[in-house]
């Protein structure tokens, strides 16, 4: 059984999260917390991510999944007005779920979770830790989105930069350490990822003020955040390009 | 075939099975690697394996869906350095799931999330892999495993006869379906399959005769001559009174052709299958522009002012179900009777039954003063195989002409600057493969010219200085003055001032005319023409 009330700005910071990488997702339930672990299309991108029984209004759970389209939540979303809360009741007979919002009620037909499995979350040994405020990232990519279609992250021991280089221009995001939360980085590390998924990430991040990044050589980054009002947690994986001479 | 828990079967054993497979040049033992690789899978992976085998990606009525443009691929090969989270060793599933989700893939962002799938999928494969999946998705046919020998794979593996398979396959039209089928089914389910009314069937095809004499040489005096006419081939089904109707292509057409469809309706002979021809008329009954005809296939809106404007009169020459019964094993001469019970005589298309040769003449020279293109000459014993293109019909044109395949085409000078102008034409063999036989640059107006440039970019496959190459889907109708023996081509042929004399929308690269049919042309030219002695 699930049974919950929630407020649009949270559901709608849940979805951002999700619906960056996919368009559907198998909501893993329990009495405590609900959480979705899913992986991209092309296999470049993952997110693991949970949010506590305390980031709703009320819920009321056993263990159990719910296969959601995560578009048609979105469609809600639009309906809601800031402040109001959504509710959300599993129909276990006709396996709907059944959303109001304000007056207005929506059956939801569920999607089959029979082929959506939890993938695996790499081990990963990434030594470089940066954590940062996620307005100064924004600031980076939106300088870098018209540059190139790709960027790297470098970790140091006197700070972290984002560079993005294209074909004619440039650019470069300095942020020496005192401008940073924290930096545990012993030897410098650089990594280069596809823009487009590395902006869609952190666009997504909306309710977030800062972001942790573990970031190694020509490795996968880890972004690990909170959200929902620290209620939510999740971590992005995000593959790198492998730069070829 | 092994059990569900088994594992599952790897893009690298099919690229081994292929490589094997072209090492060999033993039929027998093509087909003994066939059966064992084919036993081997998975249920869900045999259409996918199929296909790939064959050089496809997707089974033919979803071909086009994948929608992947030159510059998508490119870019994806581009930046085929992006790793993976998962690496895991491609599947044939995977492969196949990934070539759907780029099919289903429509609307904002699509480019980019094509591209983002397809890079996955590169970044996954080894340089071999890559290379199969490259040519699959380009439409290469020259790759891979051919019909015949998989369908007599498929009878060996199913220890069925090889006419059941080949059958089989004609009703379903899908060789990664047939597989499946006789591979979980056997032969029982492959004798299940039938033509099934709502679901459209390839039509049958016709070779090229030189004249009206060589239809008598080849079926005998008893032969059928049926006016060839300037239209379009369609198929109308009709089940429970409801109709269809699909196009050559077998695009349902039903909303654009609301006259057929009502006189569809008033046919007799209950549940029904028949075929026949549309063309475009003017106000005196005179057959109009092939353009104009092509015009109401497209047009979905406003129909009815369309159906005004551009007329419609349909031809009727075959049935394949009459009453519910299934027609395609009774001969010719049976299934017209049949036909020509049901519906009204002036919706048959003229034909003359066991004439002379002098008779012939003069209904070719009718039809052709009529205004139609010639005459369809039909041996009067013969069943129906769709999807086969055979001596049974024969095709007997006034004009020299030949419907070709644009394969590649040239960056225009002058005048024609900004546009592919030059184009390379080339005919088939039975394998699929495409022979070039010549260029041209002529017949097209400015407008076809510039519309012609935007459809052929997108079917761009590789450039080269000047050339650039296309999958051959755009098929156009050539008239020429002679065939040529060529050493420039390899095909062994060119045509002698090739003009353009028609768009064939309506055809797509399969029905492009063989090189078998030029190798008797070339031949026959010798007839009326004299040959140099060397």
């Amino acid at each position: 059984m699930f049974s919950a009330k929630i407020k649009s700005e949270v559901l709608r910071e849940i979805t951002d999260v999700i619906s960056t990488l996919v368009d559907e997702a198998k909501f893993n339930i329990s009495p405590d917390s609900l959480s979705v672990r899913a992986v991209d299309p092309a296999h470049v991108a993952m997110v693991d991510m949970s949010v506590d029984k305390a980031a709703f209004e009320e819920y009321k759970a056993d263990e159990g999944e719910l296969g959601i389209d995560l578009d048609k939540i979105k469609e809600v979303l639009r309906l809601a007005r800031s402040g109001d809360v959504i509710s959300l009741d599993h129909d276990e007979d006709r396996n709907r779920l059944v959303v109001h919002v304000g007056n207005i009620t929506r059956q939801m037909s569920l999607v089959d979770t029979a082929g959506m499995s939890d993938p695996k979350v790499p081990n990963l040994d990434l030594p470089a830790k940066i954590v940062l405020r996620t307005n100064e990232m924004r600031q980076g990519i939106k300088a870098s989105e018209s540059v190139s279609d790709h960027i790297a992250l470098v970790a140091h021991s006197d700070g972290f930069e984002m560079i993005s280089e294209g074909d004619a221009d440039t650019v470069r995001l300095d942020l020496p350490k005192d401008l940073l939360d924290e930096l545990q980085c012993k030897e410098k590390v650089r990594s280069l990822f596809p823009l487009d998924y590395f902006s869609n990430m952190v666009k997504a991040i909306s309710g977030t003020s800062t972001l942790t990044i573990h970031l190694g050589n020509d490795y996968p980054v880890r972004m690990e955040f909170t959200f929902a009002g620290e209620n939510g947690r999740a971590t992005y994986l995000l593959a790198p390009r492998i730069e070829s001479e | 075939m092994s059990s569900a828990e088994g594992s599952k079967t790897s893009l690298r054993e099919l690229l081994q099975v292929s490589k094997s497979l072209k090492r060999t040049r033993s039929r027998l033992e093509k087909r003994r690697i066939l059966v064992q690789f084919l036993s081997g899978l998975r249920p869900e992976e045999v259409s996918p394996a199929v296909l790939l085998l064959t050089g496809k990606v997707l089974p033919e009525s979803k071909r086009r869906a994948l929608n992947v443009g030159w510059a998508t691929l490119s870019k994806a090969l581009e930046s085929s350095s992006q790793a993976t989270l998962l690496s895991k060793e491609l599947t044939i599933s995977h492969v196949f799931e990934t070539f759907q989700e780029i099919a289903r893939t429509h609307g904002r962002d699509s480019v980019s999330r094509k591209r983002r799938l397809l890079q996955a999928l590169f970044a996954q494969a080894a340089e071999d892999e890559r290379d199969l999946l490259l040519r699959s998705i380009m439409g290469e046919m020259r790759i891979g495993v051919k019909e015949g020998v998989l369908l007599e794979a498929l009878a060996d593996a199913v220890r069925a006869k090889p006419e059941l398979v080949r059958r089989a396959n004609m009703f379903m039209g899908d060789l990664g379906r047939t597989a499946y089928v006789a591979l979980t089914e056997g032969v029982s389910g492959l004798k299940n399959q039938s033509l099934e009314l709502f679901t459209p069937i390839k039509p049958m095809m016709a070779e090229m005769a030189d004249g009206v004499e060589e239809a008598f040489r080849e079926h005998g005096e008893g032969l059928a001559l049926e006016y060839k006419l300037d239209g379009a081939r369609i198929q109308i089904h009709r089940r429970g009174g409801r109709v269809k109707i699909f196009s050559r292509r077998l695009k349902e057409v039903t909303r654009s052709l609301p006259e057929i469809l009502a006189l569809a309706q008033d046919f007799s002979g209950g549940d029904l299958l028949v075929e026949g021809e549309v063309v475009a008329v003017d106000d005196a009954n005179r057959p109009l522009p092939f353009q104009d005809l092509m015009r109401r296939f497209r047009r979905v809106h406003e129909v009815e002012a369309a159906a005004e404007e551009i007329p419609l009169r349909l031809y009727l020459f075959d049935t394949l179900v009459m009453k519910g019964a299934l027609l395609i094993d009774q001969p010719y001469e049976a299934r017209w009777k049949a036909l020509a019970e049901a519906v009204p005589v002036e919706l048959l298309v003229p034909r003359l039954l066991r004439p002379t040769l002098e008779e012939g003449m003069a209904f070719f020279q009718a039809a052709v003063d009529a205004g139609h293109e010639g005459l369809m000459a039909k041996d009067p014993g013969s069943p129906y195989t769709p999807g086969k293109r055979g001596k049974r019909w024969l095709k007997v044109k006034l004009a020299e002409t030949l419907d070709v395949a644009i394969i590649a085409a040239e960056w225009g000078h002058g005048r024609r600057e900004g546009w592919l102008s030059n184009y390379h034409l080339a005919v088939r063999d039975e394998e699929g493969n495409f022979h070039m036989i010549g260029k041209t640059f002529k017949g097209l107006t400015d407008e076809e010219f510039g519309k012609m440039t935007r459809r052929l970019l997108e079917l761009k496959v590789a450039e080269r200085p000047y050339v650039v190459d296309i999958r051959p889907e755009v098929v156009v109708e050539v008239a020429y003055n002679e065939i040529q023996k060529s050493s420039h081509y390899p095909s062994g042929f060119a045509l002698r001032f090739a003009r353009i004399t028609r768009i064939r929308d309506d055809l797509s690269s399969e029905d492009v005319d063989t090189i078998e049919s030029l190798r008797t042309l070339y031949a026959k030219q010798f007839e009326r023409k004299g040959r140099l002695r060397r």
